[in-house]
């Protein structure tokens, strides 16, 4: 897909992450929406479907795991991205394993995301 | 008397022996604390930059782990040093103190910190982590209360206590090594408990010629001839201990005073070359100057350069365990630095 086309979710409960992210990623063209908790952001999704979610794993109220299965579970072609501050091993496996895209640590530069984000969008014209 | 103590060889020397060895190997232990604490500081500068996306848990766990590094250095120098280790402790209370205060400040109401030239600093993450940056301190320039400069002085107090001759085996052998301000006599000890286990000073003669590369490589520039032309030289005392791939040595009189680590040839995440200089402000310049301008290219070093002492060591990608010939040739032109530099008058 072209980048213009896609529509993002970003959600982390640090307002600087969204903050930051987003003109970032709509440099590309891409729209881009930002939440600071999970449930919030499941509602507008359940509103209008995103192509790419990019969340947080670990958030107070709905932890990023969640975030992701409950997203697969309402649109299955959506591509979900986490992002952490706490890259274990372990946490990798089980987001990968549950259905994630691909996975992302805190610090990182919004680049390093646009190249997942990019790839994404590969996949999911194909 | 010990149930065991009838089948147990008794060895001269050998429990002073393995007191240095495990001397030696706990202030490496504080060597590699010290330098884990400046990469968590180094990578603070490079996400203060504003080129990153991070939140409050990074700063956390970088703060985290520094206090973590720099609580081993405060136990390893008053295992080295006991003596004084009270101060040491109070010390590291009002900085622990203070970096817990530092996460507990809402960082909304806190004022920009000096450090804070980029534009997203004016965010409360960033403002978190240039207050972390600067309880820290600089590393070329440590102010005082300063993190940076409580590491110096950890080390400047394992300087002021380190072991001094009683420590040495008798019968071990010495080196002398003369130039025009000193005449150092190098008292040496092979630690190499295992090859040294007869207590013999054999292991040790071994170790102060060829054997001990490290040691032959730092004091091949050096000879006796220049002192006798000279006449003036005044004496200064060294300890040498290690073994074939490892060496420390340390001076125990005179201004500056030196300590150098060098391991070399084992793997090289073990490879390491370390100094301490402290005593001598314009004499720690002159040092770090010769490693910096030295064989090997800038940038390759680390240096905490304080008031009155400076640690100056390889970074942990800029060793050069591929390159035998660069690393003697750092060695050599080391050795000429440390038995020549320094004031005889001040001794």
């Amino acid at each position: 897909m072209n980048p213009k086309d896609l529509r993002i979710m970003i959600i982390d409960d640090e307002r600087i992450v969204g903050k930051r992210l987003k003109p970032a990623i709509e440099k590309t063209g891409s729209t881009v929406e930002i939440f600071t908790d999970g449930e919030t952001a499941l509602n507008r999704f359940q509103e209008q479907p995103f192509d790419i979610v990019v969340t947080d794993i670990r958030m107070d109220e709905m932890d990023g795991i969640e975030v992701l299965e409950r997203v697969l579970a309402l649109s299955p072609r959506t591509k979900v991205i986490i992002i952490t501050g706490y890259a274990t091993v372990e946490v990798a496996r089980e987001a990968l394993s549950k259905g994630a895209f691909d996975f992302i640590a805190k610090p990182f530069k919004p680049g390093d995301l646009r190249v997942i984000i990019n790839r994404a969008g590969r996949e999911l014209e194909s | 008397m010990n149930l065991l103590s009838p089948f147990r060889k008794t060895v001269p020397g050998r429990s002073r022996r393995v007191s240095l060895r495990l001397y030696c190997l706990r202030f490496k232990k504080m060597v590699a604390s010290a330098r884990s604490l400046y990469d968590l500081a180094e990578d603070g500068h490079e996400k203060m930059s504003g080129d990153y996306i991070l939140d409050r848990h990074y700063v956390e766990t970088l703060l985290d782990g520094i206090l973590e590094h720099t609580g081993r250095m405060v136990f390893d120098a008053c295992f080295l040093a006991p003596s004084g280790g009270g101060r040491l402790y109070s010390a590291w209370d009002d900085h622990r103190a203070r970096a817990l205060r530092l996460m507990e400040t809402p960082v909304e109401s806190s004022p920009a910190p000096s450090n804070s030239h980029v534009e997203c600093a004016t965010e409360p993450e960033y403002l978190l982590l240039a207050s972390v940056l600067d309880w820290i301190g600089s590393a070329s320039e440590p102010s005082t209360n300063s993190l940076l400069d409580f590491v110096l002085q950890l080390f400047e107090h394992v300087a002021i206590h380190v072991p001094d001759l009683t420590t040495i085996p008798s019968g071990s052998p010495r080196i002398t090594r003369a130039t025009n301000t000193w005449h150092n006599v190098i008292h040496v000890v092979a630690t190499d408990v295992e090859q040294s286990g007869s207590g013999s000073s054999s292991a040790d003669a071994d170790m102060a010629k060829t054997p001990n590369r490290l040691l032959r490589l730092l004091t091949g520039n050096t000879g006796a001839s220049r002192a006798n032309r000279t006449g003036q030289a005044a004496t200064r005392t060294w300890l040498a201990a290690g073994h074939e791939r490892r060496l420390s040595i340390w001076s125990l009189d005179g201004r500056p005073r030196f300590r150098l680590e060098v391991s070399f040839g084992q793997a090289a995440r073990l490879d390491l070359m370390f100094l301490h200089v402290w005593g001598h402000p314009r004499s720690a310049e002159r040092a770090t100057g010769k490693w910096r301008h030295g064989p090997l290219p800038e940038g390759q070093v680390a240096v905490i350069e304080g008031e009155t002492s400076s640690i100056i060591w390889f970074e942990n990608d800029g060793f050069p365990s591929n390159n035998p010939e660069q690393f003697e040739n750092l060695l050599t032109s080391l050795g000429t630095m440390l038995f020549q530099h320094g004031d005889a008058s001040k001794s």
